[in-house]
């Protein structure tokens, strides 16, 4: 402790410390399986759909959460952080469905109770029983357009 | 001549003042934490009651509750309300009229009463609850709600724990898929971003959620995996209104129906979340 030098070395190591300790922390990958973000154009019957929804769910060996957008004048778009997972995933696209009353109150809810929920335009062909599957990669365009015929 | 002063230089005290910050920087996200985890460890504990709670409901009836007397124009009657005598609250269920619709006026005075252990601390109230200048009527907020399926509870399909009078009750004898892999009852919240009161004086105006303990509807005491787990927003219609959310970091709790509180992460395979959330859909389900 004699060295003149010491206390200025203790000073800089501490600093040193205290440099790294707050730079490490922020070291180590996230959770979770790697997501994508996606966009594209959805048109039913050739014109855009005005408002709707569209999923992302996983088949096959892909594992991970869904993902989904809504669809607002024909076009989507997913950010990286709540993208669909990459491998192969079901797509399910549907149209808004305008209800006439508001189901989130149980004074209005309850008079309708039993009646089916109205489909929307888009049919069951391309969301409850829908074929649509995509492929996301974890270096590619991940650009997915579905032009949707009306007619079978 | 020696005219040293003791004290300090400018750099000094600037060094000191700078470890200082960092260390004050370091320590209040430790401090933020402690306090979430802390927020955690209740709302854990206040599902764990009501997982108890639901147990001694199925001690006395040999059935566990039912999600909601659900019929036109039915009462609505919340399995939250039908385990209230297990939860010490007998005074308020001797209040409650089992006929009248729970959402009525006749029982506004139980169903407007805050319960704590029906509230977890982290949930953040983005409106106030009930919004009467919003034309909403008398009901206090709730954070947990029974797991009915992976349908919609609007649907007449049911394939959770706890359903619905028109397919229930179930007992502990039909959960075939495993108590200990099955959810009993998980978290909801008012965290949906773009939901909006559709009609009234706040028409057009963020309404966030509607999680009620009082009252038994979709998106109020009762939820699926319907829609996009843990999401803060709708995105296919109202599916995301009835589907269990937190305002955890990350996740949802859920208590099971073995009575086990677990936290399930937002990145759960989707596959494995829908055989979570059924009774007895067979599914193999191996650690989550």
């Amino acid at each position: 402790m004699d060295d003149p030098r010491e206390p200025r070395r203790f000073i800089r190591r501490t600093a040193w410390c205290a440099v790294l300790a707050t730079i490490l922390p922020g070291c180590g990958g996230t959770d979770g399986p790697e997501r994508v973000a996606v966009d594209g154009e959805v048109t039913f019957g050739g014109r855009p759909v005005a408002r709707g929804s569209i999923l992302f769910i996983p088949i096959d060996d892909t594992r991970g959460p869904r993902a989904g957008a809504v669809v607002e004048d024909g076009r989507y778009r997913l950010p990286k952080d709540r993208g669909p997972v990459i491998g192969r995933l079901r797509v399910e696209i549907r149209a808004e469905r305008e209800l006439g009353y508001d189901i989130t109150e149980p004074t209005e809810s309850v008079k309708h109770i039993g009646e089916p929920l109205p489909q929307g335009e888009i049919p069951p062909r391309y969301n409850d029983r829908s074929t649509l599957v995509v492929e996301t990669t974890a270096d590619g365009e991940n650009s997915f357009d579905f032009h949707l015929p009306a007619e079978r | 001549m020696s005219l040293k002063r003791r004290g300090f230089t400018l750099i000094e005290l600037l060094v000191v003042i700078a470890i200082i910050a960092i260390l004050v920087s370091l320590l209040l996200p430790a401090v933020q934490q402690a306090r979430e985890a802390a927020r955690r460890t209740q709302c854990r504990n206040h599902l764990k009651q009501i997982g108890l709670a639901i147990h001694n409901y199925h001690e006395a009836f040999r059935t566990l509750p039912m999600a909601t007397h659900w019929a036109p124009n039915g009462t609505l009657y919340s399995a939250f309300t039908a385990i209230l005598p297990y939860q010490e609250q007998n005074p308020l269920y001797a209040r409650y009229d089992a006929d009248a619709p729970s959402y009525g006026t006749l029982n506004e005075n139980v169903i407007g009463q805050r319960i704590p252990v029906y509230l977890c601390p982290s949930m953040v109230l983005r409106r106030p609850v009930p919004d009467t200048a919003c034309g909403e009527r008398e009901r206090a907020p709730g954070s947990y709600a029974v797991c009915t399926g992976t349908r919609s509870g609007f649907g007449r399909v049911h394939d959770g724990a706890i359903v619905p009078h028109s397919v229930g009750p179930t007992r502990f004898r039909d959960i075939r898929d495993g108590t200990s892999s099955t959810f009993l009852a998980g978290e909801i919240d008012y965290g949906l971003e773009n939901f909006t009161w559709s009609s009234g004086p706040c028409r057009g105006a963020p309404k966030y959620g509607t999680a009620v303990w009082g009252i038994g509807h979709p998106g109020m005491s009762m939820a699926a995996t319907v829609g996009l787990f843990n999401s803060d927003r709708l995105v296919n219609g109202f599916a995301e209104y009835e589907t269990f959310r937190s305002d955890h970091p990350g996740g949802v709790h859920f208590v099971m129906v073995d009575g086990a509180v677990r936290f399930v992460s937002e990145v759960i395979d989707d596959r494995l979340l829908d055989a979570l959330a059924t009774r007895a859909g067979e599914e193999l389900v191996s650690g989550f």
